[in-house]
């Protein structure tokens, strides 16, 4: 055949009304009537018309040099992976197993407020810092979680104190974070927060209703109350941007999503992440996942019910960003590296993040550390106070990891046209289906992923002006009123050829 | 560039020189041209190299270079201008001290030959780059500014190198902008050196009129010239030397826009800024008016569209030579006074429009102007 143009790498799925959605490597992507996508595979596709030019802008054909655009591609793709140059930046401290809460759907499988065998000493805590330190990213973040971490701020403390030390000399860009029900927050550890610079992660359920349902004290009273007096607290010394929240959503709050919204923007709240229940720790056991978990579907279809909704309160001046939906619109609509532990490729297990348990233990992300704790050692990687940095980061185990973790060469995704955006999760496939490499066909992480990327490139297809002012004040990070521009209504629409 | 026209006495040859309004101070300074007025006579046994005497004022005597203006005129020559006097009795302004662009022209050379280039190339007078020397001697150390363009400076190769380094040096902090198609910087060394000659306060500006080597190859009149600049930008951000793009917006380039705003923000995410110009219709672009010609007017819904796209993704946007009357409003705050103070133009009833003051006029050289033109109230 002679062929007039010669076709570059790209991936597609069929979407409904006749068209195909067409990817490349590093996620330009085009929308074609399954008529025109026929023409381009059969080199057909005249090489003259401005479909041709659209794709050979966005490098899916060239009709002249090769060379040049694989450059092109090339530097574009290292662009899209840079996150992994760095390698660990999160690393995440458990510095106690015990909780003055005991929420029925606990990923931390927490223990009672007495046991302080499962705090973590003082040379573990050292021995943790310098560890951490030992990474070659010169981005660290260091997240405190439990646990509650306010049951053992000392050690919180010493953690800080000596990774800022080292940092002396270290020069890294350092920052901590710290995973709080904020129950026990008083003005001195807020003001201490506030001087070390410190954020707060914290987790709001929804309205009390909803909130006290699964998030309970160990004496089974509420938590709300409290939740909502110590917000207010640490808000009159934090600024706005210094707290955030996460949501768990449970089968309670699946119906109910735009009043667990309500609720965030209510607390002050710029910011939300939809995400469902994790199948790790507590939420594992069956009894409760009789009271917790639902179909992934149910997941998928609140999440459509709500974003609109969230994209609604938005256009009447209410910043409220989805999280999650800002993360993948970043990948499909921006040329940049964005690093999600949870879903990128290769997965972040170990390479972008670390857990270090209470007792010194090293995992490749908490989802290890859970089945740890349920009696599998799988993804036990060492340990701070035996083991040195390179036998614990530098291991055959973590190698083997992430080369099942890089969705070029795992079965289903390979082909899959949503595969510049997606990511693996390793640990998870082995926790629900039994082997790191997993089973997309019958994965629900799959599922799940699948039908929010087709809903996000329906909305991206209408292209509605509104909707589009939105995504992009999510995914820049700027007020909206900076996107907006009024639409011009007496525009010349004349059609220039 | 801009030209005033008077008597000359005693010219030969070009003569360069900065505009005074005193005699020079130190003795056996050269290059001082200074002007008389009739209302402020002058010691006429300066030591000035040359002239400029206002009608009506009392000349120097002897053999002494002198071109005679009408009074009026001499107050468009100020003090720090920098003016070659020609025998024929023109004043040639080659650095303006109140005007925010100045240029200097590097040489006449190109190695393209875009079908809307306002000059069109041609070859450099020996002295161009001696000359140039000079002006770079004799402007005001107090320059914020300067380009430098061309024709294609990259084609005087590490004598663009030696000059960028000996304005660093009279300026240790001035923003020099180079004008270039970047299709030389594709040698990652002399990206490298020009940089670094530069440093630390070096802007290069590139046009780039494309998302696609054909289109942007036949703007260029240059067959390999998307690729080379391509390459060259990327040779740019290795080095993170800022850098600025330009497109022309005519009949070549306008319909492809919010395509190219697409593989600009994807490509090419380290450009500090993206200007879309207006295209001046004058030299090649007169030349070829038919083939290129749209009326800015009829394409103001691409130009919307591509700079939403832009302004979107948080990339800073800048509007040239384009008038306000034919802008939609919300494009305003895009809009920059780009027409050169020498350049620039009126047509009658802009005295009358509200907006004179904000907008940037239209090319004096123009041969058509949009037929949408019109005062705003």
């Amino acid at each position: 055949m002679n062929k007039s143009y010669t076709l570059l790498p790209f991936r597609f799925g069929r979407f409904p009304g006749a068209t195909v959605l067409v990817v490349n490597e590093t996620g330009d992507f085009q929308f074609l009537p399954t008529e025109l996508f026929d023409q381009l595979i059969s080199y057909r596709l005249d090489h003259r018309s401005a479909e041709f030019l659209d794709l050979k802008g966005k490098h899916f054909v060239t009709d002249t040099e090769i060379e040049p655009v694989i450059e092109l591609l090339a530097t574009k793709y290292r662009t899209r992976k840079a996150f992994l140059t760095n390698f660990t930046a999160l690393h995440i401290v458990v510095v106690t197993l015990r909780c003055n809460q005991k929420c029925n759907y606990c990923h931390a499988s927490s223990q009672p407020q007495e046991a302080k065998r499962w705090d973590m000493n003082r040379e573990t805590a050292i021995n943790t810092t310098k560890m951490i330190m030992e990474t070659p990213s010169p981005i660290v973040k260091i997240e405190f979680q439990g646990g509650e971490p306010l049951l053992n701020f000392d050690i919180v403390k010493l953690i800080i104190k000596t990774a800022k030390e080292i940092n002396i000399k270290k020069q890294k860009d350092l920052s901590f974070v710290v995973c709080t029900n904020l129950t026990l927050i008083t003005e001195e550890v807020l003001k201490y927060l506030r001087n070390e610079k410190v954020l707060i992660s914290t987790s709001l359920d929804g309205p009390q209703k909803i909130h006290d349902l699964h998030r309970r004290m160990r004496d089974g009273s509420s938590s709300y109350e409290k939740f909502v007096k110590n917000l207010e607290l640490s808000r009159k010394i934090l600024a706005p941007e210094e707290i955030s929240s996460l949501v768990t959503i449970t089968r309670d709050s699946l119906g109910k999503m735009t009043e667990v919204v309500d609720e965030y923007i209510r607390q002050g709240f710029c910011s939300i992440f939809l995400r469902p229940i994790n199948p790790y720790g507590y939420a594992r056991l069956e009894h409760v996942q009789k009271l917790v978990d639902y179909p992934i579907e149910d997941f998928v279809d609140a999440y459509k019910k709500v974003l609109p909704y969230i994209i609604d309160l938005n256009l009447k001046g209410m910043r409220i960003e989805e999280c999650f939906t800002s993360l993948l619109l970043t990948r499909i609509l921006t040329p940049f590296s964005t690093g999600f532990v949870d879903l990128q490729s290769p997965s972040g297990a170990g390479i972008s993040g670390a857990v270090y348990d209470y007792n010194g233990d090293v995992y490749p992300a908490d989802e290890g550390r859970m089945l740890a704790k349920m009696g599998d050692r799988t993804f036990f990687m060492g340990n701070v106070n035996r083991d040195p940095y390179a036998r614990v980061f530098n291991s055959n185990f973590l190698r083997d990891l992430i080369s099942k973790s890089c969705l070029e060469t795992l079965p289903g995704c390979h082909s899959c046209v949503f595969q510049a955006y997606c990511g693996s999760d390793p640990i998870r496939n082995y926790a629900i289906q039994g082997t790191m490499i997993g089973h997309r066909p019958t994965s629900g992480f799959c599922f799940m992923h699948k039908e929010i990327f087709k809903y996000l490139f329906e909305i991206l297809r209408q292209d509605s002006p509104d909707y589009m002012d939105v995504f992009w004040s999510w995914i820049t990070k700027r007020p909206l009123e900076s996107i907006r521009m009024r639409p011009c209504a007496n525009l010349k629409a004349s059609r220039i050829t | 560039m801009r030209e005033l026209k008077g008597v000359s006495h005693n010219i030969e040859n070009p003569i360069l020189g900065v505009i005074s309004t005193k005699p020079p101070r130190i003795f056996g300074s050269r290059n001082t041209i200074q002007m008389i007025a009739p209302d402020k006579p002058g010691k006429l046994r300066s030591r000035a190299t040359a002239f400029i005497v206002g009608d009506g004022a009392e000349c120097p005597k002897g053999s002494r270079a002198i071109v005679q203006v009408a009074k009026e005129q001499l107050s468009f020559i100020h003090a720090g201008d920098v003016v070659l006097l020609e025998p024929d009795g023109r004043i040639k302004f080659l650095y303006e001290i109140e005007s925010p662009h100045n240029s200097l022209l590097l040489t006449h050379r190109c190695n393209c030959r875009c079908v809307m280039c306002p000059q069109g190339p041609c070859d450099d007078m020996p002295d161009l780059m001696k000359t140039n020397y000079a002006i770079l001697d004799l402007i005001s150390p107090k320059t914020e500014h300067l380009g430098l363009t061309g024709g294609e400076p990259t084609l005087l190769e590490d004598e663009l190198v030696e000059f960028i380094r000996a304005c660093r040096q009279k300026f240790p902090r001035m923003l020099l902008t180079l004008l270039t198609n970047g299709r030389k910087l594709r040698d990652l060394e002399f990206s490298k050196n020009i940089a670094k000659a530069g440093f630390p306060n070096l802007m290069i500006e590139i046009p780039l009129y494309a998302d696609n080597d054909r289109e942007h190859d036949r703007v260029m009149g240059a067959a390999g010239s998307f690729y080379d600049t391509i390459a060259g930008l990327r040779n740019l951000a290795l080095i993170r030397q800022p850098v600025g793009l330009r497109t022309v917006l005519h009949r070549l380039t306008i319909g492809r826009l919010t395509q190219y705003a697409e593989f600009v923000y994807r490509n090419l995410p380290f450009v500090s800024h993206v200007a879309f110009m207006g295209m001046e219709t004058h030299g090649l672009a007169a030349k070829n008016l038919d083939e290129l010609w749209v009326d800015p007017y009829d394409y103001q819904e691409y130009l919307y569209t591509a700079v939403k796209h832009l302004v979107r993704r948080n990339v800073s946007v800048s509007i040239y030579n384009l008038q306000l009357c034919i802008l939609p409003k919300e494009l305003w705050q895009f809009a920059r006074r780009s027409i050169s103070t020498w350049k620039v133009s009126y047509l009658p009833f802009c005295d009358q429009c509200k907006m004179k003051t904000e907008c940037c006029g239209l090319f004096a050289t123009g041969i058509r102007h949009s037929s949408f033109l019109k005062k705003i109230n």
